[in-house]
This record gives structure tokens, sequence and C-alpha cells, in this order.
């Protein structure tokens, strides 16, 4: 139709309307895990001790089917006064088909989230988390035939019985051996269920307990379950695999004993509950300012706090996930200044050289600039 | 101007035809300097009578200026070159930096992403039009999915414009300002398609004053008209209605891509009113005066697209007639705070870069604009400044 005939034409007829509904372009693809939120509702609250309490959660009505692989945790954005608050909590539930997801959340006296978890919520309470994530995982298969040792500390037992469970029930040729750490008699998590597990897996599951603090009837093993008493449980070091999760001085002395009775490194994982530990020689003793590019703000970190921590108590929205060095969520590239950085943490030689660091263990040292996601 | 009663007689699409005639004819009569109106004549045809934006087809806009080689790679102007690095340095991910796992609800009352309160339901009301609760939150919808779309559209116009400007500019580090510039851009139009795909799900057509500018200053030769129009005009007056949405939303993801973009208009402007307040002190009289009635009649179609026809024609053609929405559209809180929020960035940079002489103050004193001279201009105002508007 020629231009003019459409002008005439157009005098005549009703426009095609101003607008049009549009769904979304495939150029956008996934959203980046770590950014994806849901719900989920609590369905049932489980006192496991006097100061350990596992929710259920059941994903909301409208929200996608909770996918997650043992071993991972879900990072909880919990708002407390206006603020929003992460915290990761490890899964304690295996995701074997049947089970329910749960999370295990002990309370620390000066934990602001986790006395909020026990005090305020309530089944039938909606919680708001991200995306499952953690590298802390056991890939399965049917036909492997292999013995995976879990030495768990305290509230370190919560990965590694999800992860203690889905081997014995995706690998049925496969062996779990559990050694279980805590203070007291009153302080084992999840008794019950490790006594039905055993029950259930009686020739495949092994579990044994060392007490701090044992009662005059107790037939466990006595003390801390260090690296030596791990040595002494074990009998052997011939396991396919250990796992191993608790305190940082636990983790560090089992996994000494283990290298030097001969276990090589790479047949030992480990997740961290807290903050890395500073092998470095000096926390810095002067306060120093910290510019976030995307904003232009500068703010000024005290002696002693983070990045992280100045960035976020000035206001700052920077993610963050484990806060201890583990998980990469709050890593950030400094273009001048320098940090003091605690170790071990999850960067790489290349991501160091790149300039990158994670703002959750590093500590100005000078003045410095961060371009921050 | 044809009575009522006559109008009211013909078909409708007659009557948005007729109507469309007398939006160009206002334009038309409204411009005193004949050389801009023989520069807007045909800019005008294009957008208000021919409707080329509202065709559902691409539009070609052919360029006429001269893409500007400098072979000695001279041209230093440090504070331009300044704001190359400081762009270079803040480069932001619009899919990585935004929540886009964010759930925005339009219709939640708890965070809009526009205020209802800004809605002019008692000028709707005063012409009989009572909205119900459900409507009230799906016309918020409605004009918030307009809004950005206009902001989104200008975008688009400003990647190509920058794109211009790049080649036309005569300064070395203008070059290489204007590439970065290209870049925002096309950061700009991502995160906002995106946000109107993915979040809200309505795209609007493009506002007739909106395409006739930007076909305006695009098809001019001159590299100056160009940064007028797209960097001082256009991305002046947007950090405006940006610095308002920024202020009113309270859609936490809308909220932070606006912050963004921000940042990066607020460089734009700057490099705007740094290049005019050098070439302009260069300029005769008359071109000069050409430039001060140019952009008057800019800022009118800039004002008078805030009209947002295209949400009278869905909502409440056939139920009031266009004039008495004009009216309450103009008179709404909202719009008077966006004119303010607007023109107190775009008075004060006019002043900065000449082209405020006290002869077309008393133009846009009659549309009651120059409450916001002697503020600051554009190379005084932080990032900081501009998200606290």
């Amino acid at each position: 139709m020629s231009r003019a005939a459409a002008f005439v034409r157009a005098w005549f007829s009703e426009p095609a309307p101003t607008f049009e509904l549009r769904t979304p372009s495939a150029r956008w693809g996934k959203v980046a895990p770590h950014a994806v939120r849901r719900e989920f509702r609590v369905v049932e609250v489980i006192d496991e001790t006097p100061s350990t309490r596992t929710f259920v959660l059941e994903p909301t009505a409208t929200a996608r089917p909770l996918v997650y692989e043992a071993g991972q945790h879900l990072t909880l954005l919990i708002d407390i006064a206006g603020v929003t608050h992460r915290r990761c909590y490890s899964f304690s539930s295996s995701p074997a088909p049947g089970l329910r997801p749960a999370i295990t959340v002990k309370r620390m006296p000066a934990g602001l989230v986790s006395r909020y978890l026990h005090e305020r919520v309530r089944t039938g309470d909606t919680l708001v988390a991200t995306e499952p994530s953690g590298q802390f995982t056991l890939a399965t298969s049917r036909a492997l035939q292999r013995t995976i040792v879990f030495v768990a500390g305290g509230v370190g037992i919560t990965p590694l019985i999800s992860l203690a469970e889905t081997l014995l029930r995706e690998e049925p040729q496969s062996r779990a051996v559990l050694l279980c750490g805590n203070r007291c008699e009153d302080e084992i998590i999840f008794r019950e269920r490790l006594g039905a597990l055993e029950a259930e897996f009686a020739s495949r599951l092994v579990v044994r307990h060392a007490l701090d603090q044992p009662p005059a009837d107790w037939n466990g093993s006595t003390g801390a379950l260090d690296g030596a008493r791990t040595l002494q449980l074990l009998g052997t070091t011939d396991a396919d695999a250990y796992y191993v999760c608790g305190p940082e001085a636990m983790m560090t002395d089992v996994c000494s004993a283990l290298a030097g009775a001969g276990v090589a490194a790479d047949r030992v994982r480990t997740e961290r509950f807290a903050y890395a530990s500073i092998t470095t020689t000096r926390i810095p003793t002067h306060s120093a300012d910290v510019t976030f590019s995307a904003s232009g703000r500068r703010v000024t970190a005290r002696p002693g706090q983070t990045i992280l921590q100045a960035g976020l108590e000035a206001g700052i929205d920077l993610p963050s996930s484990c806060t201890m060095g583990g998980c990469g969520a709050c890593k950030v590239r400094k273009t001048s200044g320098k940090v003091v950085m605690s170790e071990p943490n999850c960067l790489s030689d290349r991501e160091r050289e790149a300039g990158y660091l994670l703002a959750c263990c590093s500590y100005a040292d000078t003045d410095l600039t961060i371009e921050n996601h | 101007m044809l009575p009522d009663r006559a109008l009211d007689s013909m078909p409708s699409p007659a009557q948005r035809r007729i109507r469309d005639v007398f939006d160009a004819m206002k334009i038309a009569t409204r411009v005193e300097n004949k050389k801009v109106l023989v520069g807007l004549a045909p800019s005008v045809t294009r957008g208000f009578l021919l409707k080329e934006g509202k065709r559902g087809e691409p539009v070609g806009m052919r360029a006429s200026h001269d893409a500007y080689f400098d072979f000695r790679y001279q041209g230093d102007y440090p504070e331009m070159y300044d704001l190359y690095r400081r762009a270079v340095q803040n480069q932001w991910d619009g899919d990585t930096q935004l929540d886009w796992a964010t759930d925005v609800d339009p219709r939640n009352p708890e965070k809009p992403v526009f205020p209802i309160e800004l809605v002019p339901m008692e000028g709707l009301a005063a012409h009989g039009i009572r909205l119900d609760r459900d409507e009230q939150m799906r016309f918020v919808h409605d004009f918030s999915c307009w809004l950005l779309s206009q902001f989104m559209h200008g975008e688009q116009g400003a990647l190509y414009a920058s794109a211009q400007v790049t080649e036309s500019v005569h300064w070395v580090d203008g070059k290489f300002y204007g590439a970065t510039q290209v870049m925002d851009e096309a950061r700009h139009l991502e995160v906002f398609l995106r946000y109107l795909e993915t979040k809200l799900g309505k795209l609007y057509q493009v506002n007739d004053n909106l395409f006739t500018i930007m076909d305006a200053l695009m098809r001019d030769s001159r590299w100056d008209m160009k940064f007028l129009g797209m960097q001082i005009m256009i991305e002046g007056l947007a950090l405006g209605a940006f610095s308002m949405m920024y202020q009113s939303t309270r859609e936490p993801l809308l909220k932070e891509l606006l912050r963004y973009v921000i940042q990066d208009e607020a460089r734009h402007v700057h490099y705007g009113v740094l290049a005019l307040k050098r070439h302009f002190a260069e300029l005769s009289a008359s071109e000069l005066r050409e430039r001060e009635d140019w952009t008057f009649e800019v800022a009118c179609l800039m004002r008078d697209r805030f009209l947002a026809h295209e949400i009278y024609d869905e909502w409440f053609a056939g139920h009031m007639k266009r004039a008495a929405w004009d009216k309450v559209i103009s008179d709404s809180p909202f719009l008077r705070l966006f004119r303010q929020t607007m023109f107190k960035r775009l008075i004060p940079n006019l002043e900065y870069i000449g082209i405020f002489s006290p002869r077309i103050r008393t133009h846009y004193d009659k549309v009651g604009l120059t409450q916001y001279a002697g503020g600051r201009n554009a190379s005084e105002l932080t990032a900081e400044d501009l998200l606290a508007a």
C-alpha cells in the first residue's frame, strides 16, 4: 500500500493499540544461582538438642521444585529491624526422593540470626533464601563400591549426615563411617536419626561418638575428637575419601593427622563453619578509606573491620553468603591500595593475580578502591 | 479549530487524526524563529502526522553529518579525558550487578513501581471517572510501563546519537569519552528493556513528541545540535526524570537500576556541558539565537511528552475529551513534581553554556520554568547530588 493510501486509510480505521504485551526474550538467559530468591514455608520445627533446632521446609506453592545436593547450603535472607542479614545453613536432610528438605541451626549466644530463628520462627512462617549452593558435595553412582569417612565436630554434623545418608541410599554397595564429637551427651545432634540409620543400614554404617564430658555410664570414646582420636577410632586410613566439618581447630588437627598417616590431600574435603584463621602476621591496626567504585562512596574501615563489614555498616549493598572466605559470593576486585586477606580462603591463584579479593575476610591495609558487585 | 460538536460527530479515528493535525499546527504556530521552524517541520510531520514512530516497523533516519577524522590525534581537552577515565573505571554489568531474581509485582501496594498517590484520581473523578482499587492498580501498572517505555525509547535514541556525536566531535579526548557513552547507552537500553519484558510485560510505543525530537537531532548535520539535543535536552531532562523515579519508587530492583543509570547520566550531561560551553563562546549572535529558540521548542516538546496521550488513548478515549485529560494530567501532583525535578537540572545547564539570554528567559517564564535559574549546573554536581534530588 502506498504511503498516501495508508495515510488516508488511517483516517477511517481504528489505529493499532499504542502498546504490546511482551514475553521475556531468550537473550536474558538464566539468572545466576546465587542471585535467585525463593520462599519456603516452615512445616515443622524439631528441637534436636537444647541449643539446636531443625526447620523442615517446603517451597511455597508457586515456587519451582527445590533441587539441591547433599552437602550444600541455603543462604537465608533474614530481615531484622529493616536490615537484611545473610546466613548460610547446611541442609541436614538428604535430597533422596521422598525426604523433606531441612536445615539445622545451632543457637549461638551472640548470633543475631541464629537467635532470631530460634526465638521467632515457628511452623507456618515463611523464610526467604537464595538457591542452594556450595561445593562440599559428593557425586554418587549406584555402581560404586567405596568407603567414605565423615568426621563431625558439633554442629558440623549437619552437612555430613546429609552426605552420609545420601551415600547409603544411592550407593547400595558403599559404606559410611561417621565420627561425631561433642562436648556432652545432651549435645549429640540427630541421635535418634542416627540410630534409625544404623538400624536401616546396619552393615554399611558405622557411627562412633566421642564426648569431652561423658556421663558415668558412657561406653563411647572419651575426649575431644581431635586428630589422634580420629585415627584411633578409624583404625585404618584406607577409606576412599574423608569429609571433615567442625570447629576450625578440630578440622586443622584432623587434617594434619590424616596427612601424617599418609592420606593424600585430594582425598580430604572440608567445610568451614567459622571464620578463616588469620595466618597473616598482622591485622592492620589503623583505619583506612575504602572507595566502592559502583557508587563512588568512600567509607572508613576501622581496625579489625573487614571490607565487607565496613561496606555493610555504611549501607552499601555488598553481596555475601558464608562470610568466611569459603564461597566467593563477596568476591570483588581491588583497583588500588593494599589489603591483608585471611587464609585459607577459596580464591584461586589466578583470581588473586587478577586483583580479586574476598571482602568478608580482607582488611584494608592502605586506602583502596574496590570494584564492587 | 473545529468546534467540539463538529469533532464529536466524526468517527473516532478521524477525530484522532484531526487532533494530531492540530498538535502539529500548535507547534508550528508557536515557533517564532523561522529557521528553527524550517528545521523542525519535517520531523514534526514525520512524528505527528505520519506517525512514523507508531507504525510498528523500523524507522530509518538518514544522517547527514561528517565523521571527523583527525590523524594528528590532537585536540586535548583534559576534563573530557578525565570523564573518559572515570567512565572506563565505572562500567557496570547490567546482568550480574542487578538482582534480576527480584520478584516484582507491579500491583503490590507495598512495593509500588510507581506511587499511587501521584496518579490524578481526583482530577479524573471531577470528570466522572472513578476507578475502583483494582482499576487503580492496573492504571498504575500501565502508567509505569508507559513511563519506562519512553525512557527506553530515549535510550535507543541516545545510543545512536552518542555514536554520531563520537564521530562528529572534533576533540580526540571527546571521541574517547563518546565511545564510553555509546556503551553506557547500550547498557541502559538493555536494562530498561529487560525490566519491561521480564518484570512488567508491557511496552508502549514511542511518544510523538519524543520521536520528533530524536528525528530532528539525528538528521541535523551540525555536531553541536546533536550535543544540545541529546546531551543537554534529552539526557538532562531524563536525569531529572530518573532522579524523581528513584526517589519515588519503592521497588528495589528498579531503584537499583535507576541508581546505576543516574551515575552514568551525570557523566553524559557533564560531557555535553563541557563541549558546548567552549563551542558556544565562539558562535555568532544569530547562531546562538537559533540554538536558544530550538532548545526552547525542544523543552516544550519534552514537557508535552508527559501528557501521555498513549495512556489516554488506551484508557479514556471516548470517556473524556483529550483536552480535559491534558489539563488533568498537567495539574496532577506527579507532573508538577516531575517538571520541577526535570527543569531544575536543565535551566542551570542552559545558563552555564550561554543559551539562556533575557530574551529567551521570558519564554521560559511563560511556561513557569525559570524558577530554577541560578542553580548548580552539571559540571558542579556529583552523582550523590543527583540521587538525593
